[in-house]
């Protein structure tokens, strides 16, 4: 049986400075 | 644009970890938290300066539908630009 692939999302990221 | 050939690994100050608190993978860095939406944190968990880019693009292939390769290596580019990645040197 073929494995279930999982939809693709654009990878991305969001950046939190810390003091 | 990153060639296909290069092969990624985290920065040294920098580590991938799963926040609890955000129910998401971020890196943390010394003073820098940077969250991932998942696919991010499956790309960056497949960077261990031995898998080149395109077999990185191969391997989340055998995981997700359709994976375009540009927007892997535009990924990885935006965070070699802020030094959360870099090239293994051969």
């Amino acid at each position: 049986m073929e494995p279930q692939l999982i939809a693709w999302e654009t990878p991305v990221f969001d950046e939190i400075a810390v003091a | 644009m990153i060639p296909g050939s290069d092969r990624p690994r985290l920065a040294r100050h920098v580590r991938l970890v799963w926040s609890p608190a955000r129910q998401q993978h971020v890196l943390q860095l010394p003073e820098t938290v940077v969250v991932l939406n998942p696919t991010g944190a499956a790309v960056l968990g497949l960077c261990d300066g031995r898998t080149t880019v395109g077999a990185i693009v191969d391997e989340l292939a055998t995981r997700y539908r359709d994976v375009p390769g540009d927007e892997v290596r535009l990924f990885l580019k935006s965070l070699v630009a802020r030094r959360c990645v870099e090239m293994a040197d051969d």
